[in-house]
């Protein structure tokens, strides 16, 4: 235990939930033991990565961000992170998730209590309803766009509390709320 | 709603001509039909253009509307083969087809619609059959905004994009790639408008028609 004292002079800080690789982890492995390739955009900020290669049928819901390259069958549910569909991803099915990124496809409505963002050659069909609809004018897109008022997650009131202990994301944490701004559109 | 200049002036690669701000009777006389206080379903088919987003479902400035997003023209190249594209031959089922993934609403269930200059480019039964339509889904006294242009007959043009600047001004400019472009005339726009209660005509600079058609 070459570092032990070393390592209990720092202050106790717990890690975030959704980190797959804790800093203290990363800091142990020598550079030269990392791929050579630049690493992907989940990996930086912690978050997973559905490979190119990958097929997910099912529902897939959690706490962490998710970078999809690969193709996803079925519903994605992460109300409190960011989901990215890169730009060979593909997302066949209902996307509920704080913040959304599409490079690639996606067939499905959308709905994110902070962001939509469609990039140029990303192909969305499918309703959105966001706080704030970004698309790039070479993106296709067809769709509802509605936008929708935010109110703040309880949990990340909570967190941001000083008084507060530090906790982990808890198992049945209330997911971020968003309510339509005048109530339901008229029915056809 | 403003555009910064430098924002509007920033279009997508490859586009033609810098923007040009005019005024829109007919968007005037759209956006004042669409003040209810309550949201309303637009349509617009000229694709997502973030200006014509934000001034539409923006809940900062109280409109909040529900806006429908579509770009008709890249709807009807994915849709038909290149081969139909071509010849110009459809039959009447694929027409149907297309109309129906296009224009999926109920009944009178659309408070405004946007198509822009889109018919123009679009050969001329398939035009026929989304009017028809638009006229089922568009709800009574709801107006529909179209533009026509009455020059370069026959000839080969790139479609504008059209950007809200706010209530009552557009900054328009071509994109391409050029299409084919039908001819039409206030003649011919009558008739494929007949079945609507009101058609009214505005002409703007460059031989550029705005129509505005009560249903």
């Amino acid at each position: 235990m070459w570092n032990k004292t070393k390592k209990d002079d720092l202050p106790v800080r717990p890690e975030p939930a959704q980190t797959a690789v804790p800093s203290s982890a990363r800091e142990a492995i020598p550079t030269s033991a990392y791929p050579s390739r630049r690493p992907d955009e989940a990996v930086k900020r912690g978050g997973a990565l559905i490979g190119k290669s990958l097929i997910l049928t099912g529902k897939i819901s959690g706490r962490e961000d998710l970078v999809v390259d690969g193709r996803i069958e079925g519903d994605v549910d992460l109300p409190e992170n960011k989901l990215t569909v890169g730009a060979g991803g593909h997302v066949q099915g209902g996307i509920r998730a704080r913040e959304v990124v599409v490079y690639g496809t996606v067939h499905g409505n959308t709905e994110a209590v902070e962001k939509v963002e469609i990039k140029r050659n990303a192909r969305v069909l499918g309703d959105m309803r966001t706080a704030r609809p970004v698309i790039e004018e070479e993106a296709y897109f067809k769709g509802n766009i509605e936008t929708v008022r935010v109110e703040p997650p309880k949990t990340a009131v909570q967190r941001a509390a000083p008084e507060a202990p530090v906790q982990p994301a808890l198992p049945n944490s209330t997911p971020a709320q968003i309510e339509p701004r005048h109530g339901e559109p008229r029915k056809g | 709603m403003n555009v910064s200049p430098s924002r509007a002036a920033a279009g997508p690669a490859g586009a033609a001509a810098a923007p040009d701000s005019r005024k829109s009777h007919g968007l005037q006389a759209l956006v004042a039909s669409l003040q209810e206080g309550r949201p309303l379903h637009v349509l617009d088919f000229g694709g997502p253009i973030q200006d014509n987003i934000d001034f539409i479902t923006d809940i900062v400035s109280g409109a909040g509307h529900r806006l429908y997003v579509d770009h008709l023209l890249r709807s009807y190249e994915y849709f038909f083969s290149a081969k139909e594209q071509e010849e110009g031959v459809f039959q009447a089922g694929r027409i149907e087809e297309f109309v129906a993934s296009v224009m999926d609403f109920p009944d009178q269930s659309a408070d405004a619609i946007l198509i822009w200059d889109r018919l123009q480019f679009l050969p001329p039964q398939i035009a026929e059959a989304l009017v028809a339509r638009l006229h089922r889904i568009l709800a009574p006294d709801a107006f529909l905004l179209a533009l026509f242009r009455t020059d370069s007959s026959g000839a080969d043009r790139a479609p504008y994009v059209c950007r809200i600047v706010d209530g009552q001004t557009l900054q328009m400019h071509e994109q391409p790639p050029a299409r084919r472009m039908q001819t039409f005339n206030p003649r011919t726009i009558q008739r494929l408008f007949q079945s609507y209660r009101e058609v009214k005509f505005f002409v703007s600079r460059e031989s550029l028609q705005e129509v505005l058609i009560r249903r």
